[in-house]
């Protein structure tokens, strides 16, 4: 039988190599076929190949060149192709990063192969591993077929990291990225995220089912705590009526307080991946499907203007009675 | 050209019948939310610098209604390119038959939503972009037309951007939050009432690229729901949040 190889594409940070990318090797070990892995990185340094080699204890094929330094879609693809070319992979797997997101999908049309993003998860098939992702806003569980050549993207947080057990080894592959199409003219780093909201213990989010009404409430009901804050998910800030810095998820902060309320917040991964950390979490939204339910502590599906004015009043009088 | 996609009204989607999708009666589609900040940026490059635009969909015969709200907000003209439902689930089977289409047209610039709300892919703009050998960038949050150059933000990690010069001509997939969509007009609505949309023909499948996939609705998790009414829920939940931390 032909020994399977599965390239995993990771991402060099300043020497290292990214979680993600140690995440997708974790992926790829669960799948519990006997396959040798292969981590192919592209960058313009050594440094992160016999880092990532060591950590995950796997073989290394970086591509260096010095056109590789900064990602654009054109060079990086192109020199991808070159490595992938030498490892002759049946899989391809792609943390699924901004970066990830841009190329996977190209390399897999290029190449004619299925593409699964976002495996958040794998359970056992009858034939073979089945690849669970979220569809449809989170509401919904897909399972698909690994099928024996694809290229996937694996969802941050999704596999856990483990230290390798074998001794790594690094091998170079000379590659010639073609010229850039696009050029990168700079990058601009986000504003801070609210002073408040990094260091609440009790953080109210209001999403799209609060709407431009909910607003007021979920700041009143925030107010109630002692070191309470106004959170969001991404609709609101879209549409202008709160600011970024507010904003709780993939594109914005991370935060882990005591207690988190999420009002009128679907619970998709976008938001989710911001907040799973929280001690506490409380859900209200008046869709019972709503997946941040799967998440919460305790739920009500119920109309967060009902609620949170009960709510408020509540906490008030408690507040006042312990003083 | 703007690529459409109708998809199932979300909010009204029972998970509990997952299995069924998308035989479920009485299924509402709409169109895809993102799809809305592309026509908007199409519809402002119409009013801007004189675009012309063309709004095409992949699929069966249920989504005309999509499509022609779709040219009503921005197009000049609207296509539909006959896509069976059972090719649906297969983001290159969508972007060939996008590819074949658009290739002989002459376009300048293709967008699209950076993602279909039901499927969550982020595929078919990427891999049609590969297709026809045109640079992309996804998500976009910032486009400009300068100069026969598209001048792009796309989103990184964590709120960080990266500005982008893309030649054209080039695909660009619109990120949610880039403008505010429009309402069509009544003018617009009635202009596309009466306008006849082609239906194109879709070629053989060209490569085994499809996977087997299979819905189901989520499991409960570790949610305990209280039930009452507001005031009886509001006591409960106080309750709870002050002994799991003291903080109030």
């Amino acid at each position: 039988m032909m020994e399977v190889v599965i390239a995993v594409v990771g991402e060099a940070e300043g020497g290292r190599v990214s979680g993600g990318s140690r995440e997708a090797v974790a992926f790829v070990r669960r799948l519990s076929t006997p396959a040798r892995v292969i981590g192919v990185l592209l960058s313009d340094s050594r440094d992160s190949a016999a880092f990532w080699a060591q950590a995950d204890g796997i073989e290394v094929m970086p591509g260096l060149a010095p056109g590789l330094k900064t990602y654009e879609q054109r060079s990086f693809l192109s020199a991808l192709i070159q490595v992938l070319d030498r490892v002759r992979p049946s899989l391809v797997v792609v943390p699924h990063t901004a970066r990830g997101s841009d190329f996977a999908p190209r390399l897999a049309a290029r190449l004619r192969l299925p593409f699964t993003p976002s495996v958040c998860g794998l359970d056992e098939g009858e034939t073979s591993p089945l690849l669970i992702r979220q569809v449809m806003g989170g509401k919904v569980i897909e399972r698909i077929e690994l099928p024996e050549a694809a290229v996937l993207t694996v969802a941050p947080g999704a596999f856990t990291a483990e230290v390798g057990s074998a001794p790594g080894m690094v091998r170079e592959v000379e590659v010639n990225p073609d010229p850039p199409a696009a050029r990168v003219m700079g990058r601009s780093e986000p504003p801070t995220a609210d002073a408040g909201l990094a260091r609440a213990e009790v953080i109210v989010a209001v999403g799209r089912g609060a709407g431009e009404t909910g607003i007021p409430l979920g700041r009143e009901l925030a107010a109630c705590f002692r070191r309470g804050a106004l959170g969001s998910s991404r609709p609101l800030v879209d549409a202008g009526l709160l600011p970024y810095e507010l904003q709780v998820g993939q594109t914005g902060a991370t935060v882990a307080p005591r207690v988190y309320i999420a009002c009128g917040i679907s619970g998709a991964l976008q938001h989710t991946a911001g907040m799973s950390g929280a001690n506490f979490i409380v859900a209200v939204n008046t869709d019972a499907n709503a997946p941040i339910f799967r998440l919460a502590h305790l739920g009500a599906v119920m109309d967060l203007r009902e609620l949170l004015p009960e709510l408020i009043e509540r906490l008030r009088s408690m507040r006042g009675s312990e003083q | 050209m703007v690529c459409v996609r109708a998809v199932p009204d979300l909010e009204s989607f029972p998970a509990a019948e997952a299995e069924r999708f998308p035989a479920i009666e009485g299924l509402r589609y709409r169109l895809n939310d993102y799809d809305l900040f592309a026509l908007e940026e199409a519809a402002r490059l119409r009013e801007g610098i004189g675009a012309r635009v063309t709004v095409v969909t992949a699929g069966p015969a249920r989504v005309e209604e999509q499509l022609r709200k779709a040219v009503a907000l921005a197009g000049d003209d609207g296509f539909r390119i006959d896509l069976p439902e059972s090719d649906d689930p297969d983001p290159f089977r969508t972007a060939a038959a996008l590819a074949d289409f658009a290739r002989p047209r002459g376009f300048n610039l293709i967008l699209c939503g950076a993602m279909s709300q039901d499927r969550m892919r982020q595929a078919v703009g990427p891999m049609l972009a590969e297709l026809l050998g045109w640079p992309s960038a996804a998500p976009v949050i910032r486009l400009e037309i300068v100069g026969g150059e598209a001048l792009v933000d796309w989103e990184l990690e964590a709120g960080a951007r990266e500005r982008l010069a893309l030649p054209l001509p080039g695909l660009i997939a619109v990120q949610s939050g880039i403008n505010v969509p429009r309402y069509a007009s009544l003018s617009n609505v009635l202009r596309v009432k009466k306008m006849k949309l082609p239906v194109l023909p879709v070629a053989a499948p060209e490569a085994p690229t499809r996977t087997e996939a299979a819905w189901r609705a989520p499991d409960r998790g570790r949610c305990e729901f209280v039930h009452g009414s507001a005031e009886a829920v509001a006591a409960i939940i106080a309750e709870r949040i002050r002994k799991s931390a003291p903080v109030l």
